[in-house]
């Protein structure tokens, strides 16, 4: 696949996700993924050190790359956040897995270590957690879990997160308190 | 809905929501009333509380991606230091902007010692601020001037940034440098007008800075300003697409300091933005401080201050004491809340700046009469300025007794004197003065009643009659000669100079060999005729002119080495000329128009530059500009008005406020417009901006004068056209909205005025059309409407009237025109879309209709058979979807 075919592809390719095709999204998460490690690795090239991750800049960044030249479409942007932060989330979930069973002497990660070289120092325990009490949350209230995800797992502001959603930013505070005080009981409950 | 027939969750959550919101105190209150006898929503939402109350201040869900800390972003910086970017190697960051960074850099080849500035964008950029960067990119492709810093290059790095190759301007803000070098207040405006002129340039090119502050406006060791970060410069021209989002951004990004109220409002910023901008900074350069203080405050604290608070004025740097004047209200003109009071443009500032320091009169003043007499006195020592005071001291007093005085003869002749004075003398003095109107009426109200009440009582005084002759001139003038700063009423000037023409006439038939009497007939004759022309009606225009001229010709004969008379007789044949072209005679009117420009110009040759002959000289090229232009010779047009341009441009700079002589100046800039529109639109455009400038310095100077204000509307209104036929929608509407403004004005001041209705509805209408093509439908059918309206207020004056019924269809075509864009638009509900094709079809019928009434009547102009082709076409389209 040559430049210009992958950069009509995740136009589109984002375009059929946001219309709910799950074949194109997942496609989308690889491209994604794929990158985002390239810029995360490109940045702490830079850095030195991967204390934290700037993951708003290395979304857009990403987005950029990926749509090529074309001038990104405001929707098209949109989409792509949401698609991220679904990204970010799984890999972080699979990264924090993958050290837990290592540590727990569940034999040799499946993948080299250097592959987590690029996300920020964690808690395990705690991403693992979060992700858990998430999918709890997700049934009961998928709003709620979404705002998390972007705001946890994408680091978005209340604006950023009530753009890409369409709600207003009042509604994302409210849903973010009340999320973090469901999360907070859930997790206590399951620990 | 109820609470309790809501799902489980949603109680849960509205409950919680509630709670949450009220003090901890209050909140068991509040379950008591709204879990009655519901035990466990009341402990689910006690416990999800008791959750919260855990989490809060706690770091659960403290994303580990939230944005990096100053010194991590630092750290970024310094690992960049030193990478090479393009042929650069990255040296210390120099400037921090919203969305960029800028380094010094050095060429990687140590023999190329030129140093150079490198911008890139932030780390955390977001994909507006890509665009912005390469808007600023293309801005500064365009932007060569020496006081602007040039982009040298421009690429993408290797690792996929892009960015800017720059002009490293080694140097201190303005401000600073100012107070470094210890510059005298004469200084310091000095080397702010060179700013002045580089934010002049930028706007020229279309290009609105948006964020100019003394951090911005580097000067060199040179001692060169130099204008940078057009990072969130804005390309007028451009933005159709997405300007709201543009404004959105930029309000982001604003710097609360220096940006304008409207930037805080979240308008749309213009020209007069960075007016309001180079205020700030003017302020801070002259005071040492800033207008307002906006420390500590919130956004929205700011953001009231800016807009509401009026700034101390500017009081000296350092020495804390008193600014003149002029530096104070150009400062504060220049910051003012409502742009339209500001400076029209940077030039302007830069003018009155300028004029500040060579002692002349600025244009920001206000319209006292104090400041006018003053500068007037200042500059005409001479015995009219005197008597002109006096006179205005004694208007009140002595005038208002005049009746006791007239009581006797030797009051009665002092009072007449003195009445004479104020009308002729004065007013002649003063009638090419700026902000003179109001005033002038007073005094010739005053002197013509008094006139009128003395000559009651002397019929057979032949001298009082000429008096009172030359007093209905006057008045006439003043009241609605177009030709003078009038108070716009055309049908009261003809009213008056009748008057005054059957008393000149009557004196005339007493002593028919009188050459004085003569040559005031032939005056007031042909003065009638020009107010008679501009009202349309030219056939007795051109009797009452070769009469005139007749009069004139005979005289000259007699006294044939008189160069007043000579001019005279020119002057009245090219009016003639000029009625005789717009009669449809246009041979005869071109050949009168071109022995008149003959004369004149052999007088000028005598006299150079004499004032009232290079008036009358440009007054007859604009004529023969209009045979020109009807016989489509435009590059002729071009020939004609460029060398009078550019003497009245000459005579301008000596006669700054002469009034006369800049709206002259303005008819040739704009018949000059008209005729490029065909030959080179691009300078068609510059010629246009420069009338709209000299325009707005008119009605700066003189607001109350309708002839102004007119001009200033006209301006715009070529402007907006020509940027219609353009297809420059977004600055179409610029344009129009200021022409609408002014002609909205116009006309709620005299309704009965025909043409500034009119003109109001063609902008009306024309903004509808632009609005259409922009997809904002709503406004567009608004607009389209509003033209219909006013069209229609017209109509119940001007039942026969065939241009406005003709024009109502077109204002009626456009609303059909603009329903059926909202219809045929996918984004419109199918449900609206069916109403809005019935309502187009209906305008469409309503409009053809009332053309075809016309064409029965045999008044079709040709002029309308687009239009009317065009509703034919939008009829049919409409009617095959509805069926």
């Amino acid at each position: 696949m040559t430049a210009g075919e992958a950069d009509s592809d995740i136009t589109r390719l984002l375009r059929e996700s946001a219309g709910g095709d799950a074949a194109a999204r997942d496609r989308v998460m690889a491209m994604l993924y794929d990158e985002l490690r390239r810029r995360a690795r490109f940045q702490r090239h830079l850095h030195g050190r991967a204390q934290t991750l700037n993951t708003t800049a290395l979304v857009h960044e990403a987005f950029l790359r990926l749509g090529g030249g074309a001038q990104p479409q405001w929707q098209d942007r949109i989409h792509f956040l949401r698609v991220a932060a679904r990204v970010m989330r799984n890999v972080l979930v699979d990264h924090a897995r993958r050290r837990t069973a290592a540590k727990r002497g569940g034999g040799v990660p499946d993948v080299p270590y250097e592959d987590g070289e690029w996300l920020p120092e964690l808690k395990d325990g705690e991403v693992l957690a979060i992700h858990e009490a998430l999918e709890r949350l997700e049934a009961l209230d998928e709003r709620q879990a979404r705002v998390v995800e972007l705001r946890y797992f994408v680091g978005l502001e209340v604006a950023e997160t009530a753009e890409v959603l369409g709600v207003s930013a009042a509604t994302v505070k409210r849903d973010w308190t009340l999320a973090r005080a469901w999360l907070q009981r859930d997790i206590e409950r399951h620990s | 809905m109820t609470q309790q027939a809501l799902p489980e969750w949603e109680r849960i959550r509205r409950t919680f929501e509630e709670a949450e919101s009220l003090p901890s105190e209050e909140r068991t209150a509040f379950l008591d009333r709204a879990c009655p006898g519901q035990p466990g929503l009341r402990a689910e939402v006690e416990s999800l509380l008791a959750a919260h109350e855990r989490v809060t201040g706690q770091d659960l869900l403290a994303s580990p991606f939230a944005a990096p800390s100053a010194a991590e972003e630092r750290e970024f910086e310094a690992a960049r230091i030193g990478t090479v970017v393009g042929s650069y190697r990255l040296c210390e960051v120099v400037g921090r902007g919203g969305m960029g960074l800028v380094h010094r850099a050095e060429h990687v080849d140590p023999r190329m010692t030129q140093r150079v500035a490198v911008k890139c964008l932030r780390r955390d950029f977001r994909p507006d601020d890509l665009r912005r960067f390469r808007e600023e990119q293309r801005i500064l492709a365009r932007l060569e001037h020496p006081n602007i810093a040039r982009l040298l290059d421009a690429g993408v790095a290797e690792d996929g940034m892009p960015f800017l190759i720059l002009e490293y301007v080694d140097g201190m803000p303005l401000t600073e440098y100012a107070r470094a070098h210890g510059l005298t207040t004469s200084q310091r405006i000095e080397l702010f007008e060179t700013v002045c002129a580089a934010v002049q340039a930028a706007h020229e090119s279309l290009i609105v800075h948006r964020d100019l502050k003394p951090s911005n406006i580097l000067v060199g060791r040179d001692g060169r300003p130099r204008l940078l970060d057009f990072g969130i410069a804005k390309l007028l021209e451009e933005g159709s697409g997405e300007p709201a989002a543009l404004t959105r951004t930029g309000q982001h990004v604003l710097t609360p300091e220096y940006a304008s109220p409207e930037q805080y409002r979240g308008e749309t910023a213009s020209t007069r933005s960075d007016v309001y901008s180079l205020g700030v900074v003017l302020y801070e350069l002259l005071s040492g401080r800033r207008p307002h203080d906006l420390a500590g405050l919130t956004a929205a604290q700011a953001e009231r201050v800016v807009c509401e608070e009026t700034p101390r004025p500017p009081r000296a740097a350092g020495t804390g004491r008193e600014l003149a004047d002029d530096l104070v209200l150009i400062t504060m003109t220049a910051l003012s809340k409502d742009g339209a009071r500001r400076y029209a443009s940077v030039a302007q500032l830069a003018e009155d700046l300028r004029r500040h320091r060579g002692g002349l009169p600025i244009l920001a003043r206000p319209d006292t009469l104090t400041y006018r007499t003053g500068k007037f006195v200042a500059r005409n020592r001479g015995a009219i300025a005197a008597a002109a005071l006096v006179a205005l001291a004694l208007v009140a007093g002595v005038v208002a007794t005049a009746r006791q005085a007239a009581q006797t003869e030797r009051r009665f002749e002092q009072v007449r004197a003195l009445a004479n004075t104020l009308l002729v003398d004065i007013q002649d003095e003063i009638r090419d003065q700026p902000g003179m109107t109001t005033f002038r009426r007073k005094l010739v109200e005053r002197a013509t009643a008094h006139l009128d009440g003395l000559s009651g009582d002397t019929r057979d005084d032949p001298a009082l009659r000429a008096e009172l002759a030359a007093a209905y001139e006057k008045l006439g003038e003043l009241e609605g000669d177009p030709q003078f700063a009038s108070l716009g009423n055309l049908a009261g000037a003809i009213a008056r100079y009748r008057h005054a023409d059957s008393l000149r006439a009557l004196l005339l038939a007493e002593a028919p060999a009188d050459p004085a009497r003569r040559r005031a007939r032939a005056s007031t004759s042909a003065r009638l005729a020009m107010a008679l022309s501009w009202n349309g009606d030219n056939d007795s225009a051109m009797v009452l002119a070769g009469r005139a001229l007749a009069e004139l010709a005979a005289l000259s004969r007699a006294l044939p080495g008189d160069p007043v008379l000579r001019a005279h007789s020119a002057r009245v044949r090219s009016e003639l000329g000029w009625y005789r072209i717009w009669a449809g005679q246009a041979e005869p009117g071109m050949e009168d128009t071109r022995v008149a420009a003959a004369a004149l110009d052999s007088l000028l040759a005598r006299s150079p530059d004499e004032l009232e002959l290079s008036l009358a000289r440009a007054d007859c090229a604009i004529y023969r500009s209009d045979g020109l232009k009807f016989a489509a010779r435009y590059a002729n047009v071009v020939e004609e008005l460029e060398p009078q341009i550019a003497r009245l441009e000459r005579l301008g700079r000596d006669h700054p406020l002469h009034v006369r002589l800049h709206r002259k100046r303005l008819g040739c800039l704009k018949q000059l417009g008209e005729a490029l529109e065909w030959l080179d639109p691009p300078r068609a455009l510059r010629t246009y901006e420069e009338a709209i400038r000299v325009s707005r310095e008119q009605v700066l100077v003189d607001g109350d004068n309708f002839s102004t204000r007119r001009n200033l509307a006209s301006s715009y209104s070529h402007l907006g056209g020509l940027l219609l036929d353009q297809r420059r929608y977004e600055p179409a509407l610029v344009a129009l909205s200021e022409a609408s403004e002014a002609q909205r004005w116009l006309f709620e001041q005299d309704a009965q005025n025909h043409s500034d209705g009119s003109n109001l509805a063609t902008s009306l209408m024309w903004m509808g059309q632009a609005s259409a093509k922009l997809s904002r439908h709503e406004r567009a059918i608004e607009l389209a409407a509003a033209a219909v309206r006013v069209r229609e207020s017209m109509l119940a004056r001007l039942t026969g009237d065939a241009a406005n019924l003709g024009n109502l269809s077109s204002a009626r075509g456009a609303l059909g025109e603009a329903y059926r864009g909202r219809a045929e638009d996918p984004r419109t509900a199918r449900q609206q879309a069916g109403a809005d094709r019935a309502r187009a079809a209906a305008e469409y019928r309503a409009a053809i209709e009332g053309w075809e009434r016309l064409e029965k009547e045999g008044r079709r102009m040709e002029f309308w058979a687009s239009s009317i082709a065009n509703c034919r076409r939008g009829l049919a389209a409409v009617e095959s979807r509805t069926r």
